[in-house]
């Protein structure tokens, strides 16, 4: 929502569509969980090896175990997002310029 | 060496899923696909669309149906964005009566409607006296041109079968270039681009908005 905030606050004129299509819990959970398990491995190997799991790792394996169990309850569903900008203008060269001032801000 | 198994509940459903016998697959694939009537497709869009409402209506949005010349100007501004529609509205013409001036190059008769109707007044030039069946001519303004055609009913409304929807929400040309397209509707020529934004910011969490 805040890229459509940020691109209708530049006042051009565009189409932004934005197409939402539910993932089924169920392959996600199985997606999700071989994620899992390629993360524990890591750190289960960082810990045998005596190296630092990264902070980062850690914290992503705590958040992918907590989707899991959210899709699993019924709790939440991912949906794919597709977001397509349109811009158009009356001449090629207009069209340039607004493209550019579009995607450089 | 085996995964250990999901303990959750929809792991459960997969590892059911799993351990099913072959035969049982080979049956599912050999099963027929039922088939889907118009009737069922618009059944289901019906509840989709009271789920959507009911779920607007708890945000205190309020949503409305689109009438069918709404539905035909959001189409055509969706492929020609930028350009002057045209009303769509269907408009009855008066015995004689030829479309307005500014009305697009006419294609007389193109589009029949053969639907018999029983009325007491004769109107417009296409009627057949000998039958007693009476039409009315009627005229739609599409994006590209007017369209004219014959009714059995002298009603302003949009009907099924006498005048395609793709004739209608048509532009004149579109040709590909380099990075864009051009649609010209009319004489009018636009230029358009299009995005597809294929990943977000990771530090971006959904709903903040980059300070």
């Amino acid at each position: 929502m805040w890229v459509q905030e940020e691109l209708t606050s530049l006042g051009l004129p565009m189409i932004i569509t934005t197409r939402y299509q539910p993932i089924a819990s169920a392959m996600m959970i199985k997606k999700l969980e071989v994620h899992l398990t390629k993360l524990e491995s890591q750190q289960l190997a960082d810990h045998k090896t005596l190296r630092i799991t990264k902070a980062d790792q850690k914290v992503e394996a705590e958040q992918v175990r907590a989707v899991i169990d959210a899709l699993a309850r019924k709790k939440l569903t991912i949906f794919a997002v597709q977001m397509v900008i349109g811009i158009h203008a009356s001449s090629l060269e207009r069209l340039e310029q607004r493209a550019n001032y579009c995607f450089r801000i | 060496m085996s995964r250990p198994l999901p303990v959750n509940s929809s792991g459960f459903a997969l590892m059911e899923h799993r351990t099913r016998p072959c035969g049982d697959f080979l049956s599912c694939l050999c099963q027929k696909v039922p088939e889907v009537t118009p009737e069922q497709v618009k059944h289901e869009l019906r509840i989709r669309v009271s789920i959507v409402k009911k779920a607007l209506q708890q945000l205190d949005v309020r949503a409305t149906l689109l009438n069918d010349t709404s539905i035909l100007q959001a189409y055509a501004s969706c492929l020609t964005p930028g350009t002057s529609l045209p009303s769509f509205e269907v408009e009855v013409l008066d015995e004689g009566e030829e479309p307005r001036a500014e009305r697009a190059t006419l294609h007389a008769g193109e589009c029949e409607a053969p639907v018999e109707y029983d009325g007491t007044a004769v109107r417009g030039p296409a009627s057949i006296p000998k039958a007693i069946r009476h039409t009315w001519k009627k005229c739609i303004t599409g994006l590209h041109r007017t369209f004219i055609y014959t009714s059995a009913n002298n009603q302003a409304h949009f009907e099924q079968g006498t005048v395609r929807v793709a004739d209608l929400i048509t532009p004149s040309a579109a040709t590909l270039l380099k990075d864009a397209v051009a649609v010209t509707v009319r004489d009018e020529k636009r230029y358009q681009r299009y995005y597809e934004v294929i990943g977000f910011a990771p530090e971006l969490t959904c709903g903040c908005k980059k300070s």
